[in-house]
């Protein structure tokens, strides 16, 4: 049972490995390419972009359910307020 | 005994006993309120979203965090801080706005549920299938913990660490359900907040500050020249260059983890409101920014006071064990015991749930033509609650034995959080895709993640792929789900209706249909 076992992964390994290593490479070739701020950029503009979709949320979507529609009950509020420290975090770590 | 074991004074056990009485009672009062099913697994309804978040913090942040996470941060640095950062409020974001409003709209009870009634019932039993093997695993590796935590402090053996867990968790999982298991994570946050919270502040204090930290750290040589970096360079030789970090922790296995994970969505099924389950989790994001500094600081100051630790993971109980006076010995011992409490009560009623929902009420509406009543449901909920965890003690030694757990675990959930993340994103977002499409963008997904890690290191350059491999497997399983979902039939819309993104959802009709009390016509 182990050896066909062994024998399928030693086939796997010999058969996929090879082509889906060259399509891994090729990507980390071009990453390697990017400029050293790179990752951080990405990052930073992942917490930006969710910001940014929240604040195009519609104002009766946010307060569906709520039981008014007082400020602090604006989700989007919260949900830019609580960014801010991820953003700010990144920038400097 | 143990020869490292901590000496508590009276006062420490004292503090701890007066918890775990405190937690005990606090779960069994809930019991009383526990009248069916519904109130067993969705709290009635009625949760805040103070208490959904908070317990969506507590219960992600257990004790495999405390210990392992501390462990990496010995090892690796603040890179692993990504994984409550980067990994946390982006996902919050999309699950409040996107996922959260259909579940809790759908009035399902799991996730598998929800895939069932937009997909079919295969794709909802290989969900309910994979996550409760998985939910078994991590039970198991909760368990195995505590007792490694317990043995450094107290000197218990192994066993009688995980077996006097079980007893004290499953005293109020099983009486007070998913409402026991929520408040009582109220309480286990705040413990943990000021326990962890003394931890850093002392371990601060003794090296002398973060200046002092980061000198002593970067003093030890060229293995710890990236140990203030948060997001390592694309060729590191750690498990999280920034490549990883940000596409496969960022957009992937977050965001699976916040759509898909039925412990986290199960707290904002059981909201009393919409606005509270969105609410609460965006809370949850937001409170998951202290947890770094809770927890993985204290990994840095184990670093820098004992730099020669054979195993990273007992970087935190060294520290405890070192630097923490009587007393608040007592406190960080109740803070680790809520984290620990905390994550297996939460997966063990989350587990139940799935069993329940998606496995035994389907076979019994087969088998017997009739939905199962509330009242069985509710004792066979709390039947297979104390089944479930004693099977995990039993399984605990078998599986505490992988070397690195948290890697072990992430590397778990990458084999299926990327096919899940595929086929709920397609399943919410285009109404096009159909059952066969999710059936198998799930399982050739889940077989295409099992070949990636099998071919880790002939594939990837970094140690431990998870990152990769969940990138990998959410796209194949993205582009096998839309291509077979283009070449079946449509989903009828009356199906759909209320299920997918953008449809009308206040519509009661479409209610009535998803609640199953009028039949499409």
């Amino acid at each position: 049972m182990s050896s066909t076992w062994d024998s399928l992964r030693a086939w796997i390994r010999e058969t996929l490995g090879p082509p889906l290593k060259s399509i891994h490479l090729s990507l980390d070739h071009w990453i390697d390419g990017l400029p050293p701020g790179a990752g951080r950029y990405c990052a930073i503009g992942l917490f930006l972009l969710a910001g940014l979709w929240t604040l195009t949320l519609k104002r009766d979507f946010i307060y569906l359910s709520a039981p008014d529609r007082a400020l602090w009950r604006d989700l989007r509020l919260w949900a830019v307020l609580a960014l801010l420290p991820y953003i700010l975090v990144y920038w400097w770590l | 005994m143990n020869d490292a074991a901590t000496h508590l004074a009276s006062i420490d056990y004292v503090i701890v006993a007066a918890y775990i009485l405190g937690i005990v009672l606090i779960g069994s009062y809930f019991g009383r309120y526990i009248h069916s099913a519904g109130d067993f697994f969705l709290a009635g309804r009625a949760l805040p979203f103070w208490a959904i978040g908070m317990s969506v913090v507590v219960s992600d942040i257990g004790a495999i965090d405390m210990i392992t996470g501390s462990g990496g941060t010995y090892k690796y640095g603040v890179a692993q801080a990504n994984f409550d950062w980067i990994g946390s409020m982006p996902a919050a974001l999309v699950a409040a706005f996107i996922f959260i409003p259909y579940y809790w709209r759908a009035g399902v009870y799991t996730i598998p549920e929800f895939l069932g009634r937009r997909y079919n019932s295969a794709v909802q039993f290989i969900q309910a299938a994979i996550w409760l093997t998985f939910m078994l695993a991590m039970l198991s590796i909760m368990l195995w913990l505590s007792a490694l935590f317990l043995g450094t402090l107290m000197g218990w053996e192994t066993r009688t660490a995980v077996w006097v867990t079980i007893v004290i968790v499953g005293l109020y999982t099983v009486t007070g359900g998913l409402a026991a298991v929520v408040m009582t994570d109220v309480v286990q946050m705040v413990v943990l907040f000021i326990g962890a919270g003394a931890l850093l502040v002392l371990s601060l204090w003794e090296i002398g500050g973060w200046t002092a930290l980061s000198e002593q750290i970067l003093a030890q040589g060229p293995e710890t020249q990236d140990h203030f970096t948060l997001l390592l360079p694309h060729n590191t030789d750690t498990p999280y260059p920034w490549t990883g970090i940000v596409f496969g922790l960022g957009l992937v296995l977050s965001s699976a983890y916040f759509v898909g994970n039925q412990v986290i969505v199960q707290r904002a099924l059981g909201a009393r409101s919409e606005w509270d389950a969105k609410a609460g989790m965006i809370l949850a994001g937001f409170l998951k920014l202290f947890i770094p500094l809770l927890i993985f600081i204290p990994g840095l100051a184990a670093r820098a006071t004992h730099p020669d630790l054979e195993d990273a993971d007992m970087a935190i109980p060294t520290l405890i064990r070192d630097l923490l006076p009587p007393g608040l010995t007592g406190l960080m011992f109740a803070a680790f015991f809520a984290a620990l409490m905390s994550s297996v009560d939460s997966y063990l009623n989350s587990a139940t749930t799935i069993y329940i929902s998606d496995i035994h009420s389907k076979v019994y509406r087969r088998l017997k033509g009739r939905p199962l009543p509330q009242r069985q449901g509710l004792l066979l909920g709390r039947i297979l609650t104390v089944a479930l965890i004693i099977t995990a003690a039993l399984m605990a030694p078998i599986v505490g034995h992988v070397d690195t757990i948290y890697v072990a675990v992430q590397t778990m959930l990458a084999l299926f959080q990327g096919p899940t993340l595929a086929i709920l994103l397609l399943g919410i977002l285009w109404s096009r895709a159909t059952g066969w499409g999710a059936l198998s963008g799930l399982v050739l997904g889940v077989s295409a993640s099992s070949i990636l890690t099998l071919l880790a290191e002939a594939v990837f350059p970094s140690k431990d792929p998870f990152l990769f491999v969940s990138v990998w497997t959410f796209l194949f399983a993205l582009v096998v789900t839309i291509v077979v979902s283009l070449l079946t039939r449509p989903e009828p819309p009356e199906k759909l209706r209320g299920l997918v993104f953008g449809q009308i959802l206040q519509d009661p009709e479409a209610q009535a249909l998803l609640e199953g009390r009028i039949r499409p016509s």
